[in-house]
């Protein structure tokens, strides 16, 4: 696999709602993705209240506030969690970040526009909520992933945020995964029903993904701060994850 | 204080000069206007506010080598868009959760 000299794939994932699983399926896919070989950066772009680094158990030392306010190169920032795997983390209880001026929006761009042709694959996991971080990280990047599950507050502010990135930012291609489900038929519901709705009021036609099944030993993974699929790789959650990473492999041409 | 382009600055104390406002340049690319003593604060504001109309509708071009990158980056979008999720949409959304 060559390390990729112009700019790999950008991969924002992004939900509206919080705490739908945005973070633990950011980290999974990643660990998946890095575990077929492929060199991937994750960013924790919830920049003000970042969790990447808590779900993975790593000691940070340096986040990319440093980058911002003082200026400290990103390599020094970033942290391999695994073979394969870097993270570049986002400081926690700093307000600041998570509501950067255009100029420094544009100044972490840029630096990371450099950063990441040394990798094959970029993830972003967005903050919560529909604010600047969130739209212009969807922006930066050249797909998004939607974590929904089927509740009303989900599918809600999920709609809610792919109407502003299609109705604002013309973005149109969104590809969903439907987290927390029961059977893979709630899931396949959920995602047709979502479908309809985005193709009837925003002329958005998005793709499936796939189904996160709800996974008791998800929740036990997190809260050892290991990702579940190095933890008990044999759970349905890490099947399902590695299904999504290897769909996303081959659509990169890894 | 704030520093200041270089041309950009030039210009302020030419300006500045030629409404009659003492001006001179600082290290670091700043600037230092005086006014006399008498001069009411009224007829300061006065004084600049013409200076400021004149530089605006001056032909000065920016050194290129001081232009920012016009930002791509416009987080906001299109903000005349109005995005709230309506009641109709809300309703076929929730739809198949009752059905």
């Amino acid at each position: 696999m060559s390390n990729a000299k112009k700019s790999p794939p950008i991969l924002c994932i992004s939900s509206g709602k919080g705490g739908v699983g945005k973070t633990t399926f950011s980290v999974n896919l990643a660990a998946a993705l890095a575990a077929k070989g492929a060199k991937i950066l994750l960013v924790d772009g919830d920049l003000g209240l970042g969790n990447v680094d808590v779900v993975l158990g790593l000691q940070v030392n340096h986040t990319l506030r440093e980058n911002v306010q003082e200026g400290r190169d990103l390599s020094s920032i970033l942290i391999e969690a695994e073979k394969n795997l870097f993270v570049l983390p986002a400081s926690s209880g700093v307000p600041e970040m998570a509501s950067l001026s255009h100029e420094d929006q544009h100044l972490l761009t840029n630096v990371l526009d450099d950063i990441i042709k040394d990798f094959d694959m970029v993830l972003v996991d967005t903050a919560a909520g529909i604010g600047d971080s969130v739209l212009w990280f969807n922006q930066w990047a050249h797909d998004t992933v939607m974590i929904l599950t089927p509740d009303p507050t989900s599918l809600t502010d999920g709609y809610a945020l792919m109407k502003v990135l299609a109705s604002r930012h013309g973005k149109k291609e969104f590809q969903l995964v439907i987290n927390n489900v029961k059977t893979k038929k709630e899931a396949h519901t959920t995602f047709t029903n979502m479908a309809s709705v985005l193709e009837q009021f925003l002329q958005v036609t998005p793709s499936y993904l796939g189904p996160l099944p709800k996974d008791s030993r998800v929740i036990q993974a997190i809260r050892s701060q290991k990702p579940f699929i190095l933890a008990t790789p044999d759970c349905q959650a890490a099947k399902a994850i590695r299904v999504i990473a290897n769909q996303l492999f081959e659509h990169a041409e890894l | 204080m704030a520093t200041l382009p270089t041309l950009f600055l030039e210009s302020t104390l030419h300006a500045a000069q030629e409404h009659g406002i003492e001006a001179h340049t600082l290290p670091d690319s700043k600037g230092l206007l005086l006014f006399p003593k008498e001069v009411a604060v009224s007829e300061q504001c006065s004084l600049l506010k013409k200076m400021a109309a004149d530089l605006q509708a001056s032909q000065y071009s920016q050194d290129p080598a001081e232009q920012q990158p016009e930002s791509t980056f416009n987080p906001s979008g299109q903000n005349t868009i109005d995005c709230q999720v309506s009641v109709e949409e809300r309703a076929q959304l929730f739809k198949f959760l009752t059905g």
